[in-house]
């Protein structure tokens, strides 16, 4: 009897167990950040967070607004929801370019921020994270799961016409804007970012500042100067036809494939600004002029390729660069066995960190833009570039936004954009994530690993980029000052500032134009472009080992092919845009 | 003879769902939440297939995408990669089968004649652990191994003589095939093993005695009565590998991939990723997995037929 009861008892229990597995399947999990990098994470800051939803965004759709912000302007005007009301916002997570913080939807800033901005307004800020190298992907999924973020970003003009397109965006009210966010509004409208809201007719976009958007000065390439200067060069060669003889001499020197080399991993690796005419004919600009879709086919394209090949075959490259991932060609760099490595400047670096670590007497340099124009008789090179716009991050509602979360959304903006709230998010805490210079400036702490208050990427970028593309002291000679490398060996300041510099008078001259926007959403575009991509990478591989006599030859065939899959319809329905009026003019 | 009788009669008349919920109720119900789970995640997902027809925007849902009719499959079919990947799928499939379906039988024979007992045991662990590696853990240890020039194969053989040049075994598509099935191969062999050496302990001793009395050696033996015991349990796996012929395992794919295999190394998974998903194209991607669907289940039906005319049981 007591068997038979063990049983039933067990039976049940087990029943129970299983209900609740299945039931626990079905439930909603957080999105996961996909990172458990090795960095220490802040358990002490996780319990807030997990605390249970007081309501959903179903909840509040149903009703009328809770009113939050009302009758004066900007943050003074603003009352805390009545209901709660969950504001989710996309953040990058970098995986293994890196994060900075272990956790990038939970860490001690995501922490702040919902205890100095989401605890006053009864705002849940939840953080979602979007894999840097997936974005597409990535927005798809959480739009089939009907959960996409309030508000959706990118840096990328295209993407957020596709997004429109596809259904995920809202237009938004730009008079209520201008009430809820009026510092975040002023800075658009002194910067003429208010004349680019509109995609398909409609006020969709909120746009980010991007300081200095002319230049790039914030992404470098480093080299080893100690190895220049060991070839017989006393600077850095302004031409390619002086660039090819220090590689040769580099290789005499002992160093095997100086160049090192990966794989091409996404779009904007094979950027041919430096090898088009200018000044540049407006409808190849149009057409052909950016960067998501490579320009194969081009004479542009054609002159890099030509280009890379001979690099392959001069033995510059690392023969098998097409297996490697970006992180070996990183670590080539770190340990000493490549000239040179190109990466985003930051006030922490962790790979100057540990090329120091290993190479304390090595002598490093940044390639400075040169401020006149050069044109490489034989390589038909130059030193242009591609400026930026005046935009950073481009902001819209998602179409799942209520109307309190779309209202929590631009609070959002505006609370970051308060000048207060922006230097604590970039600088972090005194004493702690920087320090004071003794002209008053802040300095970064360089190493900030094992710190409870650790900041992400690039000293938070990734959160306060809805507001500013790059942190900004409201100079250029403080704002280099404030990303030069801290704790090296070496100081860049000078080069880093150079650079800036010559790319500006570059600009000046006329010789880097930004890429052309299409106020309306291209189908030939979302319906190619991945498509593209990938054939591209399998023939500018092709292209790049193939023997240097068979590369004209084999260029035609492949850009036939190219055209052929889809690059031929997307340069047709470009050029209707920009016959029709619909795109920006080359300026 | 009478009372056995007696027994099934009673068995027969107390067989009703009432008794049957009665005697075993606790069984049902732990039956329940796998049937349960088993509809959820198998069938309850049916509905969604309608997607095919439509051109569905995943921010628009169903209700709100627009019905396409065939529209979708009539893009996939006039895409030329849709009919390199189909190309490629059927031509890998085949080969895999081709040599990877043998290799299982062979060892199962092969280990079943060893004698002792602790050798088997260990060679057949050895044999199956890498069926627990994951295709990213096999890829890049493959990567380590043969790459052309940095690879340890290509080092060792370069160093020692044999060859001058690196053998380009995941660079050169007809090398990165060779390469590609082996390791498949070598991945899913021994798991097989397992299956036939279950089924070989089920064959009666005495047939084996019987048949070494008469005379019998080894290789008849293993003709004779082995390969015969066996050989339902070979029919059934036949054919649900004939089954996957149109299928394509993505992992493997991406693991294995460059952009000088592409050629071969695009097949269906790499399609409707590249394409469907990757594109935000669910529809896309759906219709070709449904067609993948329909192939294998229909490769499935035909050699179940076959295999039912041939006088085996098959598996339906």
């Amino acid at each position: 009897m007591k068997k038979k009861y063990l049983q039933k008892v067990l039976a049940v229990a087990m029943t129970g167990a299983m209900a609740l597995g299945v039931l626990a399947g079905c439930g909603s999990e957080p999105a996961s950040s996909g990172n458990e990098s090795s960095a220490p994470s802040s358990q002490e800051e996780s319990s807030e967070e997990e605390a249970p939803e007081e309501s959903s965004a179903e909840d509040s759709s149903a009703e009328e607004s809770s009113e939050a912000p009302a009758g004066t302007a900007g943050i003074d005007g603003w009352e805390p929801f009545a209901e709660r009301v969950t504001l989710k916002i996309p953040v990058y997570d970098r995986g293994d370019a890196g994060n900075g913080c272990s956790d990038v939807v939970n860490n001690y800033w995501t922490n702040w921020v919902q205890e100095n901005f989401g605890e006053k307004y009864n705002i849940d800020v939840e953080y979602v994270a979007i894999t840097r190298t997936a974005v597409m992907n990535d927005y798809a999924m959480l739009a089939a799961g009907q959960d996409l973020p309030t508000i959706c970003m990118e840096y990328d003009y295209d993407k957020l016409a596709t997004w429109q397109a596809e259904g995920y965006l809202q237009p938004y009210d730009v008079e209520q804007f201008k009430t809820i966010a009026p510092t975040y509004w002023q800075t658009m409208a002194d910067n003429g970012n208010d004349a680019y809201t509109k995609l398909a007719g409609e006020d969709y976009l909120m746009l980010g500042y991007r300081p200095y958007g002319n230049s790039t000065y914030t992404f470098v390439t480093w080299y080893r100067k100690d190895w220049m200067k060991e070839a017989g060069f006393e600077e850095y060669p302004k031409t390619n036809t002086e660039l090819l003889e220090l590689y040769a001499k580099l290789v005499e020197n002992g160093h095997e494939y100086p160049l090192s080399g990966s794989k091409v991993a996404g779009v904007g690796v094979d950027q041919n600004y430096g090898y088009r005419d200018y000044p540049q004919d407006e409808e190849i600009w149009a057409t052909t002029g950016d960067y998501q879709i490579p320009a194969l086919s081009t004479e542009a394209q054609k002159r890099y390729l030509k280009w890379e090949n001979m690099l392959y075959n001069e033995g510059y490259k690392n023969p098998e660069y097409y297996l490697r991932e970006a992180s070996e060609a990183e670590a080539d760099f770190i340990n000493g066995k490549a000239f040179s490595w190109a990466g985003y400047v930051s006030s922490t670096m962790t790979q100057l960190n540990s090329f120091y670590e290993n190479f304390p007497d090595a002598e490093l340099g940044v390639i400075v833009c040169p401020d006149t124009f050069i044109q490489d008789e034989t390589w038909g090179s130059s030193n242009a570039y591609r400026p930026g716009t005046n935009f950073g991050m481009m902001i819209a509602l998602s179409n799942s936004a209520t109307e309190d979360e779309a209202k929590a959304a631009m609070m959002y903006l505006e609370w970051m954009a308060q000048e207060e709230n922006l230097f604590t998010m970039t600088w972090g805490e005194e004493g702690v994530n920087f320090n004071y210079d003794e002209d008053g400036n802040p300095v970064a702490v360089g190493d900030q690993s094992g710190l409870e208050q650790q900041q992400g990427h690039n000293n938070n970028v990734d959160y306060w980029c809805a507001v500013t593309a790059i942190k900004t002291l409201g100079s250029i000679e403080k704002d280099i000052a404030a990303i030069n490398p801290q704790g090296l060996p070496q100081d860049f300041y000078d080069e880093l500032l150079a650079n800036y510099n010559g790319q500006v008078s570059i600009w000046n001259e006329g010789y880097a134009n930004s890429d052309c926007l299409f106020a309306v959403s291209l189908e030939s575009v979302a319906e190619y472009g991945n498509t593209l991509f990938d054939l591209y990478a399998e023939y500018r591989d092709q292209l790049t080992m193939c023997d240097p006599e068979e590369f004209d030859e084999l260029y035609d065939e492949l850009s036939q092919k190219y055209l052929d899959q889809g690059y031929q319809e997307v340069i047709d329905e470009r050029k209707a845009a920009f016959e029709s009026g619909q795109t920006t003019k080359l300026q | 003879m009478a009372k056995s009788k007696k027994a099934k009669a009673e068995i027969q008349t107390k067989a009703t769902w009432k008794n049957a919920w009665r005697r075993d109720w606790q069984l049902y119900l732990l039956l329940l939440f796998p049937l349960v789970m088993v509809f959820v995640f198998s069938y309850a997902a049916y509905p969604g297939l309608r997607m095919v027809f439509m051109d569905y925007k995943p921010a628009k849902g169903y209700a709100g995408s627009e019905w396409v009719g065939m529209a979708t499959f009539q893009k996939i079919f006039s895409d030329p990669d849709f009919h390199r990947a189909v190309r490629n799928s059927v031509v890998f499939n085949l080969a895999d089968l081709l040599v990877g379906f043998p290799m299982p039988i062979i060892l199962a024979l092969i280990l079943n004649e060893l004698r002792y007992a602790r050798f088997k045991k260990v060679s057949q662990t050895i044999l199956y652990l890498p069926h627990f590696l994951s295709w990213a853990i096999i890829g890049s240890v493959a990567l380590t191994m043969f790459k052309p020039s940095s690879g340890l194969v290509n080092v060792v053989m370069m160093n020692a003589g044999i060859i001058e040049e690196g053998i380009p075994f995941l660079n050169e598509k007809w090398h990165w095939a060779v390469t590609y099935l082996l390791i498949g191969v070598w991945q899913g062999m021994g798991w097989g093993t397992i299956l036939y050496l279950a089924a070989i302990t089920g064959i009666s001793g005495e047939l084996y005695e019987a048949a070494m009395i008469d005379g019998a050696n080894r290789w008849k033996r293993m003709w004779h009565i082995t390969l015969p015991g066996i050989k339902s349990t070979v029919v059934t796996l036949l054919i649900m590998n004939l089954g996957r012929v149109m299928g394509s395992n993505l992992e493997r794919l991406v693991a294995f991939g460059n952009s000088q295999v592409k050629d071969f190394q695009y097949q269906l998974a790499v399609y409707i990723y590249n394409k469907g998903l990757n594109n935000g194209k669910f529809s896309m991607g759906t219709a070709v997995n449904l067609f993948q669907s329909l192939i294998g289940l229909v490769l499935v039906i035909m050699s179940d037929r076959i295999a039912k005319k041939l006088g085996e049981d098959g598996l339906l």
